[in-house]
């Protein structure tokens, strides 16, 4: 069968003709941003030091850094780069963005809503990162007015839209264990006819934060393991070379490789026509390999200064091995912050607090046991509900805090009732099907602002569950979790305290936001 | 549909003949407890006596403990023995944990000045490096007939890392023997409670050999050697020992 897009099923996927491998649900989503409009951007940068228009001819050094409220984050690439005519920087599609648009080195390699905010005043909006298809709450609203982006500018969120039943890699609907209902629907988008659940191409919309394009050597690292621990299935593969994957892209870890993920973005949130070719997909692969970023300076603290912690800084993501195991005390996570627990002969007082503080925050990550509960796909998999662990246990993969493991898990950021209050968010009903097994906390009836990894999965055991994503470059890049319902980095600690009951001191809770301030 | 076959005349479990040597057989349906030990015992009671499940480790162990929100199957032997964080131990313990969403099974209790028993991994990170698992040697002549058998919890066809283990070694042995033929049994089982005998989900036993067979295949198994077979031995439990038809047998064959 040869689609519009010229897809032709090779089996394990879809492969354009003469082109690369596009996953199951790519199509549908390319036929609903062939129909979103796309109206001419004006990509002007004004008195934007850091911002990189696409387009853009500059010469991207191999090191910078850029500020940010916390001090500064670095930035490291494999070279020097031209970005005239560089796939990561050239807009492949009508709507006028290119990768760097969501993705910018001053942002960690992701794009904060302090950014896009910026971004509306100094371009009345017409900047391209506002592009109708999933920078406004639905294409179909009248572009150009702030309320018609309000969840981009108030919360840093795109609309992500998946067909609905799900796809699998070979294009066949994959039969959910559950019904969907739309509870509430503030974007309008899941109810509208064009864009909607039942529209002639039925697809739901959530709203997700851009996730980092960094470091990735530790995001795409696979784990050796036959069976994912997740979903007792056999482990994803790349359709490509047929190689194990580790399924940490993106938040509901639907691709399985950086190269599919382009495909995906081109077709998608860059509005191509067709996909790119097997050569621009072999450039930005391999650009994307080569950039490691993180918080590289404090207020008062240069982070990369010898003798400063081994983890912290972007030339130790570069020089640090992938797939590590860290949930231990001998080889953890963010290895050691000895070097900051005394205080050094120069130091002013006030820096000394800060550096102990960091350290003291690192040992709570790390040792602070708590009871972990009602957390599918963390107590579910055989280690018992609950149990009493720390925030490494799932933030477990050495350098990044990701989970060595696919790392969907149900924390609660998306279902009720521990999702904070987002009356902005569309919400969903789930029912799971009777001959289904239920969500293994929650039961048969769900309400949830995202269902995550079931979207793509189907199960109702995944309603909810979100891909962790990695802890590098925070300060950067606020709000936080997938739906950004974290404001701060201080928000982060206070969800956690909250949803696990943890009773952290007020000077708990400031060394842990100091300790993730400076990752 | 299935599932509970109403016994008429059951015979107490617990009441059951008592082997002096082996303990007297326990199955039960309850919902498991949490003590806040430093590290976590789990105990269970099945109305009359409270039972030591085992500890919190990790998924590299033996014991996978139950969940709170859910309730337990427990079977084994009760021996008798001195209490193990306020619980009486069960031999051969087995505990599955049930499936459907139980919200009154929500209890964490005190530690009460009781100690969990030493585990291979306390709460929070990992002290030391674990032990390298023990593998067996690769397979050698001459090679036999050999059946593998691969056990589950009641309900489940998840694969646990000791039963992907086992799938090596049984993938292994075919291959290096050039087995032509594999025959993979998936099996639904029942347990015999007090209550009766509650059947397994109806389609367990196709779910379970499916899953074996593609594991088998993911590790070089050439798929068309492979045969896969059901069967339903619900009817046949007794009541001990009820988790050993939990399972898949893979039987390889030799030219």
């Amino acid at each position: 069968m040869v689609g519009a897009l010229g897809i032709t099923v090779i089996g394990c996927a879809y492969r354009q003709t003469n082109g690369p491998v596009v996953p199951g649900h790519v199509p549908s989503q390319a036929e609903q941003a062939r129909v979103a409009p796309v109206e001419a951007a004006q990509d002007t940068v004004g008195n934007d030091p850091h911002w990189i228009k696409p387009g853009a001819a500059i010469t991207l050094p191999a090191s910078a850094e850029y500020p940010n409220a916390n001090g500064s984050v670095g930035f490291l690439a494999a070279g020097v780069t031209e970005t005239a005519g560089h796939p990561f920087f050239t807009p492949l599609g009508e709507n006028g963005r290119a990768c760097v648009t969501c993705h910018q080195p001053s942002d960690a390699m992701s794009v904060s809503v302090e950014t896009v905010q910026r971004r509306w005043r100094l371009t009345n909006g017409r900047d391209s990162l506002f592009a109708a298809v999933d920078g406004s709450n639905c294409p179909s609203l009248p572009q150009g007015e702030r309320a018609s982006h309000s969840l981009l500018l108030d919360h840093g969120l795109f609309r992500i839209f998946l067909p609905w039943p799900g796809r699998s890699a070979d294009g066949k609907p994959v039969e959910p264990e559950f019904d969907i209902e739309v509870v509430r629907d503030p974007s309008g988008c899941n109810l509208d006819p064009v864009y909607g659940l039942k529209s002639a191409n039925p697809m739901i919309s959530v709203f997700r934060r851009p996730r980092p394009v960094g470091n990735l050597k530790y995001v795409t690292w696979a784990l050796p393991a036959l069976v994912n621990i997740k979903s007792g299935l056999l482990m994803d593969r790349d359709p490509e070379t047929g190689q194990q994957v580790g399924q940490n892209i993106m938040s509901d870890s639907r691709q399985p490789t950086l190269r599919t993920q382009a495909v995906e973005a081109s077709l998608v949130h860059l509005q191509a026509r067709t996909a790119p070719s097997r050569e621009t997909l072999s450039r930005l692969v391999e650009f994307q390999l080569g950039i490691y970023f993180a918080q590289s300076r404090g207020k008062q603290v240069n982070y990369t200064a010898p003798g400063a912690p081994p983890a912290l800084g972007p030339a130790a993501l570069a020089g640090g091995k992938p797939g590590v195991l860290g949930d231990n005390l001998y080889n953890s996570v963010f290895l050691d912050f000895d070097a900051w627990r005394t205080k050094a002969p120069k130091d002013k007082k006030s820096v000394t607090a800060f550096k102990q503080s960091v350290a003291r925050g690192s040992d709570l990550f790390l040792k602070r046991t708590f009871w972990i509960r009602d957390s599918a796909n963390l107590n579910s998999i055989g280690l018992g509900n609950p149990i009493k662990r720390s925030c490494a246990t799932c933030h477990n993969s050495q350098m990044t805090g990701m989970d060595n493991g696919p790392g969907w898990i149900d924390l609660g950021t998306t279902t009720q009732p521990t999702a904070p209050d987002m009356p902005h968010l569309p919400l969903f009903k789930l029912t799971c099907h009777a001959k289904a097994r239920p969500h293994p906390y929650l039961g048969r009836v769900v309400f949830t602002h995202d269902p995550g990894r079931a979207l793509i999965s189907g199960k109702c055991a995944d309603i909810g569950s979100i891909t962790l994503q990695q802890m590098r470059g925070l300060s950067a890049r606020a709000p936080y979790f997938s739906n950004g319902s974290a404001k701060t980095i201080e928000a982060i600690v206070d969800y956690y305290d909250t949803r696990y009951k943890i009773g952290y001191t007020k000077q708990e809770r400031r060394d842990l936001v100091n300790f993730l301030s400076a990752l | 549909m299935r599932r509970v076959a109403a016994s008429l005349a059951l015979l107490s479990v617990s009441t059951a003949a008592y082997a002096q040597d082996s303990g007297r057989p326990v199955a039960f349906i309850a919902c498991p407890v949490v003590r806040d030990t430093a590290l976590p015992c789990w105990l269970s009671s099945d109305g009359r006596k409270l039972y030591f499940l085992g500890v919190q480790q990790d998924l590299a162990a033996e014991f996978y403990p139950p969940q709170l929100k859910h309730r337990v199957l427990v079977e084994g032997y009760d021996m008798g023995g001195p209490d193990i964080c306020g619980g009486t131990p069960l031999r051969d313990i087995r505990v599955s944990v049930m499936p459907e969403v139980s919200p009154e099974c929500d209890e964490i209790i005190p530690a009460q000045g009781f100690q969990a028993p030493p585990a291979l991994r306390g709460a929070g990170p990992s002290e030391r490096h674990g032990p390298p698992a023990p593998r067996d040697p690769p397979p050698a002549p001459p090679f036999v007939e050999k059946t593998y058998s691969v056990p589950y919890p009641f309900d489940s066809e998840r694969l646990r890392n000791r039963t992907i283990n086992q799938l090596r070694d049984a993938a292994a042995y075919a291959i290096a023997s050039r087995s032509p033929r594999l025959t993979v049994t998936g099996y639904r089982a029942g347990v015999r409670l007090e209550s009766g005998v509650l059947a397994e989900l109806e389609d367990i036993a196709s779910l379970r050999a499916e899953k074996v067979r593609d594991v088998l295949i993911a590790l070089g198994v050439a798929p068309e050697a492979i045969t896969v077979r059901t069967a339903d031995v619900s009817h046949t439990a007794t009541g001990e020992q009820d988790w050993r038809q939990r399972r898949v047998d893979i039987r390889i064959e030799m030219p």
